[in-house]
């Protein structure tokens, strides 16, 4: 089991290796400029040539390729070309912020989604089963940054200008002042500000798993087993909720490997709309100014995260499947 | 202030990241240009307003939340690298030997006796020709870790400004220096290789502390632990706030400089990252950021009606917008006339009515806003008219007609078609090309419209790899043209070339005094116009909106940061705190 | 009516071409001449005369929608003809009323002559068959699929349907701003462009974006999957790492990096869509050819000499048609909404071509003053994706026996 994991790792090097290469010379053979950020016309161009210098990049691209492996081979990162300090030291707060988001989405996700999908799933073409299948899909089709606006204009805008009792923050982590808060302040604060990028993020998510966890209740409970334990005259609700749940959560667990990129994705939109300083953010941001060692540092975390998720779904079906424990 | 009070009207319109580039033209000039217009605004009454007394006298004390596109990069100004890095670095962290201000259309500097960001008392031309300048500081400043401001920092900072490791971007204010030399702790001199008009702006950098950063290698400054880590006051500053706490990629929380006079009235001021722009109109609506930059004018609508207790402000004629032709591209743009008649095919009055934009916006005419009362010449630098008739009439005796009546015209067989691209994610400008394509459309031009990504465009103009394109340029306060319309340099996009301006800039360049220099200038700017490289479309203000909160705010021409020592907060708490910034005690973290 | 609503379960498998038994069979009314000329005259209305209402509804209704189409649009179908050179998506629009019109009429004839010849079966129905009662029992993927059809009938007959040009300002101080009237049934927007119109045109866009990548996505993907799980070895090994790398990055980040890189035109989103779209039709399609490569008739055909090229194309692909069809679907419903996001960075659609996304993201700024702007094209793209799922998941519940009840 353990060596089966281990050359997972060791097989998605490889992988990974691939991808960096293809952004690498994406990125850098594109057009623009890290430099472009000081388009100003009162600055020579012998100025900018010096930056070129300083930062590099007055070297043929092959060069830069290879220095940037044998740095990366090492660890080392590099540094931001836009923050002016090591990647090393950008990454772990950002990524913290992003993994935040997207525990409570996800957790929000499967508890939603399973919730959903197990009742269409025990009233299948019932009219329950319709109008929920309706309004997750509509959820689901939404384009994420237009429920983000919505949601802002909702419950943030218009619950200030009506008066309502609980108004959201649309931006940020935390309020200003957050330092002299106490703890239970602080918890309420960013709960506060949690929750309206973790809905944009997680409701189309959670529609989604409604609808594997629908298909997958069904196929269960059409199995001769449930049957027999129907038969046996055990409560709808122990069949239900301990034969049929049980065997229908393994293919859904593998679905938290695939959230794990779509959730990502999801978060580049969502991020800057919220102005929710992670990954997502800081990956576009440093597309958009050139950082050529921030891109390549955020793709590979990027990339790893979806091995990392991957690997998750691969035990967590070995947890919940004990017929693949043995092989 | 030569301007009174103003009310801004209804208008609507838009102005988004593009104004990007343009902000960082102004960063980089900055350190030469302060000061500006005053336009006092007033805005609503308040609905469902908190009671405020916004002419109560300025208390002490309080918190002011300001909403800013992107993060500071670095807290220093001779390496301002973002927009937030120009402006906290120019206007609110460190002072300099002059401070600058515009003043009825010119640029001028004053001294310690007008603005307490002014490191000198007194300043004095001398030696042969008068290229030398003595400037006597005040002796009782000091910096923000307690040790005195002296000449010697001054001399520190040109020492280190023109180091290749730097890669400072205001080294050409070193261009003509040619040593500046230590009379005694507060007195200094410069020495210049000529008389120039710009001498004195050129010594109104900010300097750094030398005692701080003296053994740190030019090229190391950027890594040096107070830049790297400049919370808690551990960046050693000048002006009258320092940085209490920086969390990247969030937010920059400015505390007060316990050193500087007179203290800042606000405890805290803090810098907000919100990228989006209806994100950020939501947090001000609701009250959670107090001044917000750049509001587009589409939002404007919402914030008259849904937002009382907002007032509009605005930076004056900050930006233009323009179309560029570029022969290289597209051959037919080679022929001065037919520029003129892509410009006289334009309705730009039309075009700010129906972008309801005519209220921050005029129509342009040349490189001199008309704020310039040395420089803008009503008569030669006048914006074209709409004449379509006449546009037809030159392209026609090109010989540009439509043979094959399919509505656009054609000249051997060559339709008169091209692409005009601009930069993404900036709406005002996405809108203004759809507007322009249909007018050319009505004078048998078919253009293409492509938006291409910032970066790629800038790319693209240095490649002169583009055929026309609509961008804008902030307009810096000093007259030069040179860096724009001087023969192949980086940014005439246009490749324009004339023999006469290349000698009009030469002249004026050569001037020993901005009054001498002027006249050059302004044919310069006559001549350029005459041979319309670009088509000028308008004149842009910045629409700021702050909440009325916050009191004390001085935006106007030169920026929306200036003289954060005023700024105060209505609700500010009473008179203990108030007790405790008179005895100079920190603000709190 | 005894077997009118047989269980398939339960339903024993015979071959089509045995005689039918009698009993069971539940026959009709043969169909009066007087029928046939009603049901010439207005088709449906023979239908509803003999009882069947809903079919008749639906085909009179539809047969109504598209004559007064035809009536409205009278003036710009003789436009069509008359202008100097024939505008190609007016004659598309044109041959499309014509078609629906006819296939409407010929339906409501050809549905009257044979449920009246021919009774019902019960027995001998092959995958398809099954899937498709299966299919009509799940209400809303018929839904889904009466708007996926409506929809695409309306972007063939944009040209005819739309009340204004897309991209016509007017007099802009007069026309913009407008609220949702009967003049504009969306109201306009900045430029005073009608919104009905823009979401009609848009509907092309977006539509076509989705299909074209999808397509390409599709085919991209049928390719690589068959071709790696039917030569297995280094083959498939090669082939499958390429797809997880490229399945194990975030898709929108790719997209934004090349997108951002390039001019972003319509073809170059669609193409880099369907090249970024391709990974889990390969993988879905390698683990059927996984399976079918062992099953008897591929070794038969094998056997007999056929072509590698030959074997996938007439045996393998074919059989692994389900699973795709159903990721299809739903992938039209998901590149619609990139594409939107897309729009939203400013990396979509160039305007003045409406695309739903460019639209949404021109309104957002007057949101708060002018709703309409934006609410429309999003609901449009909620509508549309909706329909894609509904019938997505109709397929699968269709197509996957498993899942039968």
């Amino acid at each position: 089991m353990i060596s089966y994991f281990l050359r997972r790792l060791l097989g998605s090097i490889p992988l990974l290796l691939g991808i960096l290469t293809l952004i690498f010379f994406i990125i850098n053979i594109a057009p623009g400029d890290p430099t472009a950020r000081y388009f100003n016309p009162n600055i020579s161009p012998e100025v900018i040539a010096q930056m070129r210098t300083n930062l590099g990049l007055d070297q043929p691209i092959h060069i830069r390729y290879f220095k940037w492996l044998g740095s990366f081979a090492q660890g080392d990162f590099g540094y931001s070309f836009g923050q002016l300090r090591p990647i090393s030291e950008i990454l772990p707060t950002v990524l913290w912020n992003t993994l935040q988001l997207m525990i409570v989405a996800v957790v929000m996700i499967f508890i939603l989604g399973m919730l959903i999908g197990i009742v269409q799933a025990v009233r299948q073409y019932s009219v329950v089963d319709n109008v929920l299948t309706f309004f997750a899909l509509f959820f689901y089709s939404m384009p994420s940054f237009w429920l983000a606006l919505m949601l802002i204009l909702i419950f943030s805008l218009k619950a200030s200008q009506w008066g309502w009792p609980i108004q959201f923050p649309a931006s940020q982590m935390t309020s200003v002042g957050y330092e002299f808060f106490s703890t239970g302040e602080r918890i309420t604060d960013r709960f506060m500000h949690m929750i309206l990028p973790a809905l944009a993020l997680g409701v189309g998510g959670a529609a989604g798993i409604a609808r594997y966890m629908r298909g997958s209740m069904l196929e269960v409970i059409h199995q001769d087993y449930i049957r027999t334990a129907r038969a046996k005259g055990l409560s709808e609700r122990i069949v239900i909720f301990k034969h049929a749940l049980r065997n229908a959560l393994i293919p859904i667990v593998t679905l938290l490997g695939l959230y794990l990129p779509i959730l990502l994705s999801g978060s580049v939109l969502v991020e800057t709309i919220f102005a929710w300083p992670g990954m997502g953010r800081l990956i576009v941001d440093a597309i958009f100014q050139r950082d050529y060692p921030l891109v390549m540092a955020t793709s590979f975390i990027a990339a790893g995260l979806v091995v990392v998720g991957n690997l998750v779904a691969d035990v967590l079906y070995a947890v919940v499947d004990p017929r693949i424990r043995t092989e | 202030m030569a301007h009174a009070a103003r009310v801004v009207r209804v208008s609507n319109g838009r102005m988004k990241a593009g104004c990007f580039a343009d902000r960082r033209f102004l960063s980089g000039t900055r350190g030469a240009l302060a000061g500006g217009l005053l336009f006092l605004t007033a805005c609503g009454g308040g609905r469902a307003a908190p009671p405020v007394d916004p002419t109560g006298p300025p208390r002490p004390g309080g918190t002011a939340v300001v909403a800013v596109l992107a993060d500071m990069s670095i807290p220093l100004a001779i390496v301002a690298q973002s927009v937030l890095d120009g402006n906290l670095g120019g206007d609110v962290m460190y002072m300099a030997l002059v401070a600058g201000a515009w003043e009825e259309g010119r640029l001028v500097f004053h001294t310690a006796e007008d603005n307490p960001l002014a490191m000198a008392r007194s300043y004095e031309y001398f030696g042969p020709d008068s290229t030398s300048l003595r400037f006597r500081m005040r002796s009782d400043l000091l910096w923000s870790d307690g040790a005195p401001i002296t000449a010697g920092d001054i001399a520190y900072t040109y020492g280190i400004l023109d180091a290749p490791a730097l890669a400072s971007p205001v080294q050409h204010y070193k261009e003509f220096i040619d040593s500046v030399t230590v009379v005694n702790d507060s007195t200094v001199d410069f020495h210049f290789s000529r008389r120039y008009p710009e001498m004195l702006s050129h010594t109104a950098l900010q300097p750094l502390p030398a005692h701080i950063f003296q053994g740190t290698a030019p090229g190391e400054l950027r890594n040096h632990p107070t830049i790297r880590n400049p919370e808690d006051g551990q960046l050693v500053v000048s002006g009258p706030y320092m940085i209490g706490s920086w969390q990247r990629g969030q937010s920059v929380t400015l505390v007060r400089n316990p050193n500087f006079r007179p203290a800042g009235l606000l405890d805290q001021v803090v810098f907000r990252v919100i990228p989006d722009p209806t994100t950020r109109l939501v947090e001000l609506q609701t009250g959670r950021i107090d001044l917000l930059t750049g509001i587009t004018h589409d939002q404007v609508p919402a914030l008259r009606t849904g937002a009382p207790n907002v007032r509009l402000e605005r930076e004056e004629k900050r930006f233009y917008d323009y179309i560029g032709y570029n022969p290289r591209g597209f051959e037919p743009f080679a022929d001065r006339e037919v520029r003129r008649a892509l410009g006289l095919a334009i309705d730009v009055p039309g075009l700010l009515a129906a972008l309801q934009m005519e209220e921050f916006a005029v129509p342009a005419g040349g490189p001199y806003a008309p704020i310039f009362r040395d420089l803008f010449d009503p008569v030669g630098q006048a914006p074209l008219p709409w004449d379509p008739a006449e546009a037809r009439r030159i392209l026609e005796s090109k010989g540009w007609g439509d043979s094959n009546s399919d509505g656009i015209l054609d000249r051997n067989g060559e339709p008169f078609a091209f692409t005009l691209v601009t930069n993404a994610g900036n709406q005002r400008r996405a809108d203004v090309s759809q507007i322009i394509q249909r007018q050319w459309r009505e004078v048998g031009i078919d253009v293409r419209l492509q938006q291409l990504e910032t970066n790629t465009l800038s790319d693209n103009l240095n490649r002169r790899d583009f055929q026309s394109a609509l961008f804008g340029w902030s307009v810096g306060l000093t007259p030069d043209l040179y860096p724009l319309w001087g023969a192949g340099t980086p940014f005439n996009f246009t490749s324009y070339e004339n023999p006469e301006v290349t000698a009009l800039i030469e002249m004026a360049r050569t001037q020993r005094t901005e009054e001498a220099a002027a006249d050059y200038w302004r044919s310069a700017a006559s001549a350029i116009v005459a041979d319309q490289p670009y088509t000028w479309l308008f004149y842009l203000d910045q629409i700021d909106g702050v909440s009325n909160r916050l009191q004390g705010t001085r935006i106007d021409t030169y920026g929306p940061y200036q003289r954060l020592w005023e700024w105060w907060v209505t609700d500010a708490p009473a008179a203990e705190q108030g007790a405790e910034v008179a005895s100079g005690a920190g603000a709190a973290q | 009516m005894v077997h009118s609503s047989g269980d398939v379960e339960f339903a024993v498998p015979e071959p089509v071409s045995a005689p039918l038994p009698a009993a069971g069979v539940v026959t009709r009314a043969p169909v009066t001449p007087a029928q046939y000329i009603l049901s010439a005259l207005l088709p449906g209305s023979a239908q509803i005369a003999r009882g069947e209402w809903v079919g008749g509804m639906l085909l009179a209704f539809s047969w109504a929608i598209m004559l007064s189409v035809t009536f409205l649009a009278r003036g710009r179908i003789a436009g069509v003809f008359t202008a100097g050179r024939m505008p190609i998506d007016g004659l598309v629009a044109v041959v499309t009323l014509v078609l629906s019109l006819v296939t409407i009429w010929g339906w409501a004839m050809y549905d009257l002559k044979v449920r009246a010849r021919r009774p019902r079966r019960r027995f001998g129905d092959s995958q398809w068959t099954i899937a498709a009662r299966q299919f009509r029992r799940n209400k809303l993927a018929i839904a889904g699929l009466v708007v996926m059809i409506v929809l695409y009938l309306m972007t063939l007959l944009t040209p005819l349907l739309a009340p204004y040009d897309p991209t016509a300002q007017g007099d802009i101080v007069l026309t913009r701003y407008l609220s949702p009237s009967f003049q504009h049934l969306m109201g306009t927007d900045k430029f005073g462009r009608d919104i009905f119109s823009r979401v009609l045109y848009g509907a092309r866009i977006s539509l076509s974006i989705g299909f074209i990548a999808v397509g390409l996505g599709v085919v991209l993907g049928a390719l690589i999957g068959s071709v790696a799980g039917y030569f297995g070895k280094w083959t498939d090994t090669v082939l499958m790492r390429f797809t997880d790398m490229m399945l194990s990055f975030p898709r929108v980040i790719l997209l934004i990096v090349i997108i951002a890189l390039f001019e972003p035109t319509i073809w170059l989103v669609v193409t880099v869509l369907g090249l970024t779209g391709w990974m889990s039709v390969a993988r879905i399609v390698r683990g059927e050819v996984l399976t079918l490569r062992e099953r008897e008739f591929v070794q038969a055909a094998k056997v007999l000499g056929m072509s590698d090229a030959r074997i996938i194309w007439r045996h393998i692909i074919p059989n692994t048609l389900a699973p795709v069809i159903v990721y299809a679907t739903l992938g039209i419903g998901n590149t619609i909404l990139v594409e939107a996001s897309l729009s939203f960075l400013g990396l979509g659609v160039q305007p003045p071509t409406p695309s739903w996304g460019n639209m949404i993201n021109d309104g957002r700024d007057s949101l708060i003053t002018a709703w309409w702007i934006s609410t429309f094209p999003g609901l449009a793209i909620v509508l549309t994706v909706v329909a894609f799922n509904l019938l997505g998941d109709g397929l699968r519940d269709a197509l996957d026996p498993r899942l039968r009840t």
